[in-house]
Parts: structure tokens; C-alpha cells; sequence
């Protein structure tokens, strides 16, 4: 037979296995007997035939009796009363005792498909009753004080014994693949061990769970026994007796126990969140029956410690959850985006190696794969993504990888584990077991025995449950309860830290977009202040030095804001500061001034001040020192040495050096500002070669750059070239702040004669374009909160040079793409409105 | 106002499913499980109608003595001094798990039928178990309507 065969016919043996209707088996266990009433009517309608030997009473006789011919007016009193009750059709009620012709009897009644079922039980001597309750308290007393799982499961099986006798009393837990392990056990001297050894998913048939999920007690009392057959006046009764104790057991059920040497077994399943959790199996060697009190009180201790166990299992799974959250957190940095945790895996990958005992663990995500130790291909890992994501289970445990992953993908992988789905834009989280050396102990020989049963297959039970060692090549050692719990808190773990994770990003960019929303405020302040400035009357010839002094350090402290704005207010390169602070500068004077240092960057305050500093040192040089003539020059050096962080301003070639009269502002930036704020050591000699200035910081303030790149320094000016038109120019600025405006146009007056129209807004833009054209155009980017876009699509049809003109520095990204001819940052200085007007081709060279 | 409505029942199960019917259209329930539980409420707040069980559960015995029976008296001859003079027209359905015919315990004789009795005493209606909540319900919304119209 090949192995195909086999396995279909493995396959119809389980189906047929599966589909038995077990709780229709028709029989009943001899040690009591069964009577059932068809709702409405009030007298029996099936018995078992075991009535005879219990009662005296023939089955004929009993057929069609009046139910008060059993039961006393009081009894009947209390079957109409739990009739009503709205769980008779869930649970068997014991409604009293009733004496039947020659026996006594213990009455219990559930309601099963519209038919009243009572099950008589012989009442056995003695107070059992009250000696069963104390036991059952005294142990639910030990019990409830043990806070660790394993504990109160070896616990619970030792009181479990103490309380009803039985030679084995084992725990048994469901596992991933629906395979059981004995995970605790207590026996009596001299009878085998299962402890540890694995039970095959097939020994307890689907059929079989679902009624131990809805039954609170399941036990028989004499494996060998014969059966009572019940019967009805139609003949054999086809009636449900799922929740009847005294239902009886399918052949292949017993011979199953009987091959174990079990001769009675009673079960208490484990349910816990409405799911079979594992369950109580009791064995003994021999007949054991159970009295009413001690089936009722067992079904009592079932449930209190599905509870007892579901508050461990919550504790431990809270204490898991901790653990796991620790290492999700360090997975998700802080402010780092939710997926770009590469750089946090290194660390938590060791960490999440320890959490659950692997040989790799790998992160699947859509677009690639992290491995860590040992993991299949990425392709094998894809293949095992897809296979678990068609299950659809967000904890799936695999032992035989090979089932699932070709084995060229699979490398030294022989299980996984995977957590599907575990958090946006990942596929999984997979931990990886190589193949065991441990053997799996199996229950005996899990190969299945089939038999031909009348032309339908069926499983035969195996004949031995002597420890087994499976042959373990190509598989891993099982993934236990424990870990899967384990996973499931890591799952909801990484949840978590997900989200909060996304949270701080967005939280991140709100302040990022503020933060933009601020520097654009302050450089319009600036800009509203220097136009005022500049609007003053400068008649006088002091007050238009003034005025004019003061418009450039605006100006430089606007640069300044630039560069912090464009570096997020971190650290600025100390180069591009300082050739953005002498620009106005270097744009006339193409080679008077020398930049030379090393790679430095500053911090927001320090380049604030220097800025300032330079500035005036600049402007001295500018008007009366090394940049006033055309041979001057000026060097400016920084170094980093043993004296700190030294910044040296060297003026040569110029004027000679005549020291001012008085000391103005200026000098008073240059010589107290950064002895002030920063502990500088400050020399201004103003010696008749030239200026020198030397600022001594510390050198912490130095913050070395990564990227160290020589760079030599050369500012040089902005070469432009054009024609300009004779008639009159038509320009048209776009501008929303009336006060800057004003300003522009006084400026572009200055430079140009020219028509100046001024509006407000898109809409008004787009209007006068339409009736007009123009040689030159500024746009405010920004304008009462709409984007000027639309405008210089319009003004690129009809061929209109223009530039932006922005309070945001040069950062807005909305603004590629169009055909500027550039973008002038606010506050506008003479010299670049100059060199655009230049660019347009309004004015030439020749017009400066 | 709410309606409000008195059971007297000793079998905690069949006490939740009525209480619960009654609250789930709009009654206010007290729930009692003695006859002397049942009058103590009726001397604290009037009720539009009451629910009695007849044999309830007392010293570990179900009997009629303290139960529905007893009740009804009460309420319909206030000046015995047991529960208060409005009680006397209140509405009272009186149920039982007794069955009227095949009485074979001492104390009920042949011909008894608790039913006859509680009727006798009083009761407006009576119905025995087991029957459907929603069939109660609609006993006693009905003859709180009738005695209402009335009035």
C-alpha cells in the first residue's frame, strides 16, 4: 500500500471516528437505571431494562405508567418545579430520593430533546453525602491559597486522590496541535506513570471534546461491565444522553481503557472561557461506582477548579505580559517610526531568544525579513507565512517543519512558532527550533491500528501505552502550553508598544509641523520689523546709518534663525553659519574673505551669538576696515586645540586703522557678548593693519561633525547677467502683509523704475493676470493660509519670470517643481532682490 | 408611576426568570420567599398585584401552612391586623406545582385541590406548573388592567 493510501485511509478512519454520534449510544451503565418522560405527558415512555433486577418492576409494567406511581406528591412537586428552571436542559438536578417497588433510590433529572430524563441510583447506606462535602472543602481550602499553575495542578491531582479513592489521577492538557501531555499526576504506590508522556490528538475524537466542553462529569464505573439497553414501546429509543451519568461508552472506548488496565474512569474537564483548557482524568483498576453525593460533589470540585486554574492561568499570563511588554517597548523605540525598528531588533531579538527557548528568531515584515540565529531562507519564511496565514490562528505551533517548508528553504529549522499578523506592516514574528535530540514520549505507539468494521474504517485503539520514543528527525521539541501563552502575551505586548509607539510619532510630527509654524511667525516678525525699520524717515544722514545698521543685523539674526530652523534648533556647522552671516559680503567681495577650520558645528544659542558678533565685525570691516577698499582681506579661522575652541577674525590690506572715538553698540557685541554668555575670553585689537579679534570657548562648545569632509573656503558672489527693456516695466507682487508690502515696493522702486502692482490674494493674482501681463513677478508663498501654487502655474503659461518669497527659510517642499527663478527668504535685502531682478533680466550688470 | 408587583416564590430559579419578565416590561419586583416576608413588604409600599406560590418551603418541610394560602387570608381580611386595608382588592394570581387529582399524601385529602382553595380565599386567578413566564405575565398585566377599569 503506498503511503498515500495510508493516509486516506487513516483519514476516513478518523472521519468515521469524528462523526460518531456518541450520546446516541442507547445504553446505559448497569449501576443504576434510566426512566424518561416526554415533556406533557406524565407517564414513562422509555426505560432501561435493567429495571428488573433494581426494582422488581418488569419493563412492560413500567411502559406507560403514571409518574405518580414512582414519585411522592412531593417529588412531583419538585420535578415541576425544576422543570421550569432555565438550566434543566444544561445540568442534571438531584431532585430527591424515591422508593420503586423493591430498591431506593437517589433521583436525578435533566431535560434532553423535550424529554424529561430520570436517572435512579441505588442510595447507598450511610451519610456519604455530608463526609464528600467536608472532604471537597477542606481540599478547595488547601487549594485556593497556591498562586503558581504547576503547583496547584500537582497539588490539585494529589487532593484529587486523597478525595475519591481512584489509583491515577492525572492532568491532562490540550497542547497547539490538539495532542494531550500528562502535565501532572499522582498515583498510588506501585502504578505506572504517565507523568510527561503525550497523548495523540486522535485519542479523544472531536465528537468527544465537544461533550466533555458540555458536560460537567463524565464517569465509568465497570469498563468491562454489560450494559443496560434502553427501550421504548416503539423499540429501541433514539435518545440524546449527553448529560447523563449513567450514559453508557462506545466499544472502541472501552477496549481503549482496557488496553491502558483501566477498569473505571471518571473526568472532570478543565473549561476554562468556554474552551476545553485539558481536563481531570481519575483511573482505577478496578469496578469503582460513584454514590449520587460523590458525582454531585465531584461536579462541584470540576468547576471550582476550572476557576481556581482559569485565576492562576490570569495571574501568570499578567506576569507574562509584563515581561513581554519590557521587551516590546525596547522594540518600538521611542521615536523612532513604528516600523523602522531595525535598529532596536539587534538587542531585543537576544532578548526575545531568552523569553522563549529558540534557536532563531526572525521578524517578517511586508517588505523584508530579520533573521536572527537560526532561521530558514527568507523564502522558506514566506512559504511558512502564507501556510499560517491561510489557518487563519494568530498562535500557530509547528514540530515538523518539513510538512510545511521545502526542505532546501528550511535550512537547520525543524519548528517554528509563529505569531501571525502581530502588528501593521508585518507578517509575523517567528521563533525557530533546530531538530531535538530529545525523543518525543509518546503513550504508547501513536501509529494508528485500522480495521475493517462491516465495509467502514475505523481506528483500533493501540494495544500498549508503554512509554513510546518517537523517532524526532526533522522535528523540533514541542512548543508547550506555556510558551503559547508566552506568545499570546507577546502578541498583545506588541500591540501595545506598537501604538503608543505610533502615538509619540504622531505626536512627534504635531510638534515638528509647530514648531515650522513658529520659525515662519518669528521670520515674518522679523520682516514686519525690518520694513519698518526701513520705512523710517532716513533724511538725516545719522539715522539712515542707523537704520541701515540696524536692518542688517536683523538680517543676520533671520540667517541664523535659517539654519537653526533647517537644523530642528539641534546643532548648526559652524561654516555654513558663518558664511551665511557674511553673505552680504562675500556677494560683492568675491575673494576678500577666507573661510578656514575644521568641520565644527555649534548649538542654537552659541550660533546666535556668533552670528551677532560676526555681523558686527563684518559691518566695522565694511565701512571702515578691510572690506571698504578693493585690496583688503579678511581671514577667519577657528581650531580646536589644547587652549579650546578659538575663533580668530584677521583683517589685512585695508585702511590703515583709525580707533573710534566712542564706543558704539557694536564694539560692545564684539568685545562683551560671549565673555558674557559663555565664559569667552575675548581680544579686540585694533591695530592700524587691520582689525584682529581672537574668541577663546571652551571647547566643549566645539561639537566635532560626523561627515568629515575637508571643505576650503571660497564665498564667492552670484554671477547674473541680462538686458533690461526700455519701456515701462510692469511688475506684479503678491503679497498678503500690507506693511511688507510697502516695503517691497519702496525697494523695488529703489532699484527699478518700474509699474508696481500689489494684491492680496490667489484670487486677485489670478484676476490681474488675466487683464494684464507682467515682466516680473514675487510671490508670498504663503498667502492667508493658501498656497500661491495656482498663481505661478499661471504665471509660468504666459511666460512671466517670478520668485517665492517665504518666511520659511528655505524648507518648503511644496514649492519644487515649479519655475522659479528662485526663492527669497524674508526679510528681502537690496542685494538679492537686486540679483533676482538681475536673473529676470530687468536690470543688467551696467545698472547696478 | 411604575408598577409593582409582589412574588412570592421559594424556588430561587423560576423567582429570577418571572422577576426578570416583570422588570423587562417595566414592573418594579420584590421578590419574597415566606409569607412573613411577603406581609412585611406589603405594610411598607403598595403593589398593583401579587404572585404566590402556594407551597413554599419552612423548618425544612414544604407545607401549605405558612404559605400562599395563609397569604391570601391575610390580605383579604385586613382587620385580622396582618397587612393593610388597600390590600384587600389587589390583584393575586396563586400558582402551584400540585396537581388537583391522584393526591396520595396524608395531608391533602381526596377531593383537595390547593387551587379551589386559593380561589376560595381569594385568589383572582390560579394556574399550575409547569407553564411559560410569558403566560403569567399576561395573567397579571390583565387583571391589573380590569381592576383598574373598574375602579
Amino acid at each position: 500500500m503506498s503511503i498515500q493510501e495510508r493516509q486516506e485511509q487513516e483519514a476516513e478512519a478518523m472521519e468515521n471516528c469524528e462523526n460518531e454520534e456518541i450520546q446516541f449510544v442507547g445504553e446505559i451503565q448497569p449501576y443504576g437505571w434510566l426512566m424518561g418522560v416526554r415533556v406533557g405527558t406524565q407517564v414513562a415512555t422509555l426505560v432501561s431494562d435493567n429495571v428488573e433486577t433494581m426494582t422488581g418492576l418488569s419493563v412492560g409494567d413500567v411502559l406507560g405508567m403514571p409518574l405518580d406511581k414512582f414519585f411522592s406528591s412531593d417529588l412531583l412537586h419538585t420535578i415541576r418545579n425544576a422543570s421550569g428552571h432555565s438550566t434543566i436542559t444544561q445540568q442534571r438536578e438531584h431532585i430527591g430520593t424515591a422508593t420503586v417497588g423493591l430498591g431506593q433510590f437517589d433521583v436525578t433529572m435533566h431535560v434532553a430533546d423535550n424529554v424529561a430524563i430520570f436517572e435512579l441510583i441505588p442510595v447507598v447506606a450511610g451519610n456519604d453525602a455530608v463526609v464528600s462535602f467536608s472532604k471537597a472543602q477542606a481540599m478547595l481550602n488547601r487549594l485556593s491559597t497556591i498562586d503558581d499553575l504547576n503547583e496547584l495542578l500537582d497539588e490539585a491531582v494529589a487532593e484529587l486522590r486523597w478525595f475519591s479513592g481512584f489509583d491515577r489521577v492525572k492532568t491532562y492538557r490540550f497542547l497547539s496541535d490538539g495532542s494531550g501531555e500528562i502535565v501532572a499526576e499522582a498515583v498510588r504506590f506501585g502504578v505506572d506513570s504517565f507523568l510527561g508522556l503525550r497523548f495523540p490528538a486522535a485519542d479523544i475524537p472531536q465528537s468527544a471534546r465537544k461533550l466533555y466542553a458540555s458536560t460537567p462529569i463524565r464517569s465509568i464505573s465497570d469498563v468491562s461491565g454489560v450494559q443496560a439497553k434502553l427501550v421504548s414501546a416503539a423499540g429501541q429509543p433514539d435518545v440524546d444522553l449527553s448529560l447523563a451519568i449513567l450514559r453508557g461508552h462506545v466499544p472502541v472506548h472501552s477496549l481503549y481503557l482496557k488496553n491502558m488496565g483501566v477498569a473505571a474512569t471518571l473526568s472532570l474537564p478543565i473549561v476554562i472561557d468556554s474552551e476545553m483548557w485539558g481536563l481531570f482524568a481519575f483511573h482505577h483498576h478496578e469496578p469503582r461506582n460513584l454514590s449520587s453525593a460523590e458525582s454531585l460533589v465531584s461536579e462541584l470540585l470540576g468547576r471550582s477548579l476550572s476557576i481556581l486554574i482559569q485565576a492562576a492561568t490570569e495571574r501568570r499570563r499578567r506576569r507574562y505580559l509584563d515581561q513581554c511588554l519590557q521587551i516590546s517597548t525596547s522594540l518600538f523605540g521611542p521615536n523612532d517610526s513604528p516600523v523602522g525598528f531595525g535598529a532596536y531588533w539587534d538587542s531585543a531579538s537576544s532578548e526575545l531568544r531568552e523569553l522563549i527557548a529558540c534557536d532563531g528568531v526572525a521578524f517578517v515584515l511586508k517588505d523584508k525579513v530579520m533573521p536572527y540565529g537560526d532561521c530558514p531562507t527568507e523564502e522558506g519564511m514566506r512559504a511558512l507565512v502564507n501556510h499560517a496565514q491561510g489557518v487563519g490562528d494568530d498562535i500557530q505551533g509547528f514540530e515538523c517543519l518539513g510538512e510545511v517548508v521545502p526542505s532546501d528553504l528550511r535550512q537547520s529549522s525543524a519548528g517554528a512558532l509563529v505569531l501571525a499578523d502581530p502588528v501593521p506592516l508585518s507578517d509575523a514574528l517567528i521563533f525557530f527550533r533546530n531538530e531535538t535530540s530529545d525523543d518525543v514520549r509518546w503513550a504508547g505507539n501513536p501509529e494508528k491500528d485500522l480495521v475493517d468494521d462491516g465495509g467502514s474504517l475505523r481506528l483500533n485503539p493501540r494495544s500498549s501505552f508503554a512509554e513510546y520514543l518517537d523517532n524526532t528527525a526533522g522535528r523540533s521539541s514541542s512548543w508547550d502550553g506555556d510558551e503559547v501563552d508566552l506568545a499570546t502575551s507577546l502578541v498583545q505586548a506588541l500591540r501595545r508598544s506598537y501604538s503608543t509607539a505610533e502615538m509619540q510619532k504622531e505626536h512627534t510630527d504635531r510638534m515638528g509641523l509647530m514648531v515650522r509654524e513658529l520659525n515662519h511667525r518669528v521670520r515674518n516678525i522679523l520682516a514686519v520689523v525690518q520694513s519698518l525699520v526701513s520705512q523710517s524717515d532716513v533724511s538725516d544722514e545719522a539715522v539712515a546709518a542707523y537704520v541701515d545698521g540696524l536692518e542688517r543685523r536683523i538680517h543676520a539674526l533671520a540667517g541664523a534663525h535659517d539654519l537653526l530652523t533647517e537644523s530642528e534648533w539641534g546643532k548648526v556647522d559652524l561654516r555654513s553659519l558663518f558664511e551665511g552671516t557674511l553673505r552680504p559680503y562675500s556677494e560683492t567681495k568675491a575673494n576678500a574673505i577666507v573661510l578656514t577650520g575644521s568641520q565644527v558645528s555649534v548649538d542654537a544659542p552659541v550660533a546666535s551669538a556668533l552670528t551677532l558678533v560676526i555681523h558686527e565685525l563684518a559691518s566695522n570691516a565694511a565701512k571702515y576696515g578691510a572690506l571698504s577698499n578693493e585690496t583688503g582681506q579678511v581671514n577667519l579661522s577657528w581650531q580646536v586645540d589644547d587652549t579650546g575652541f578659538v575663533i580668530d577674525w584677521k583683517e589685512s590690506g585695508g585702511p590703515t586703522v583709525i580707533p573710534p572715538t566712542r564706543t558704539g553698540f557694536g564694539t560692545s557685541v564684539i568685545t562683551e557678548s560671549l565673555a558674557f554668555e559663555f565664559d569667552a575670553e575675548v581680544m579686540h585689537n585694533l591695530s592700524p593693519d587691520g582689525v584682529i579679534a581672537r574668541f577663546v570657548l571652551s571647547s566643549q562648545l566645539a561639537i566635532p561633525t560626523e561627515e568629515g569632509d575637508d571643505v576650503s573656503a571660497e564665498g564667492g558672489p552670484g554671477d547674473a547677467s541680462g538686458s533690461s527693456d526700455k519701456r515701462t516695466i510692469q511688475i506684479l507682487v503678491v503679497e498678503d502683509d500690507f506693511v511688507v508690502s510697502k516695503d517691497t515696493v519702496a525697494k523695488l522702486k529703489r532699484l527699478v523704475s518700474a509699474e508696481v502692482s500689489v494684491v492680496p490674494s490667489v484670487e486677485a493674482a489670478l484676476r490681474i493676470l488675466d487683464e494684464q501681463t507682467f515682466d516680473f513677478a514675487m510671490l508670498d508663498v504663503n498667502l492667508r493660509g493658501d498656497f500661491s501654487g495656482p498663481v505661478a502655474d499661471a504665471l509660468t503659461q504666459c511666460g512671466t519670470p517670478f520668485v517665492f518669497a517665504t518666511g520659511y527659510g528655505s524648507r518648503d517642499r511644496e514649492l519644487v517643481g515649479y519655475e522659479s527663478l528662485g526663492i527669497l527668504t524674508k526679510p528681502l535685502t537690496k542685494t538679492r532682490l537686486q540679483n533676482a531682478l538681475m536673473e529676470a533680466g530687468i536690470l543688467s550688470e551696467a545698472d547696478v | 408611576m411604575n408598577r409593582r408587583i409582589l412574588i412570592m416564590e421559594d424556588d430561587r430559579d423560576l423567582l429570577n426568570q418571572w422577576a426578570s419578565s416583570f422588570e423587562g416590561i417595566g414592573f418594579e419586583v420584590a421578590m419574597s420567599a415566606s409569607r412573613t416576608e411577603a406581609e412585611a413588604f406589603l405594610n411598607e409600599t403598595r403593589f398593583d398585584a401579587l404572585v404566590t406560590d402556594i407551597f413554599v418551603e419552612s423548618g425544612g418541610a414544604v407545607t401549605a401552612g405558612e404559605g400562599g394560602l395563609l397569604l391570601i387570608g391575610h390580605v383579604r381580611n385586613p382587620g385580622l391586623g396582618f397587612t393593610p386595608e388597600w390590600a384587600k382588592t389587589m390583584p393575586i394570581v396563586a400558582v402551584t406545582a400540585t396537581q388537583a387529582s391522584r393526591v396520595t399524601q396524608a395531608q391533602t385529602s381526596p377531593t383537595f385541590d390547593p387551587l379551589n382553595f386559593a380561589s376560595g380565599g381569594g385568589a383572582d386567578s390560579t394556574m399550575r406548573k409547569p407553564f411559560e413566564t410569558q403566560e403569567l405575565v399576561t395573567v397579571v398585566v390583565d387583571l391589573i388592567e380590569s381592576s383598574k377599569a373598574s375602579e
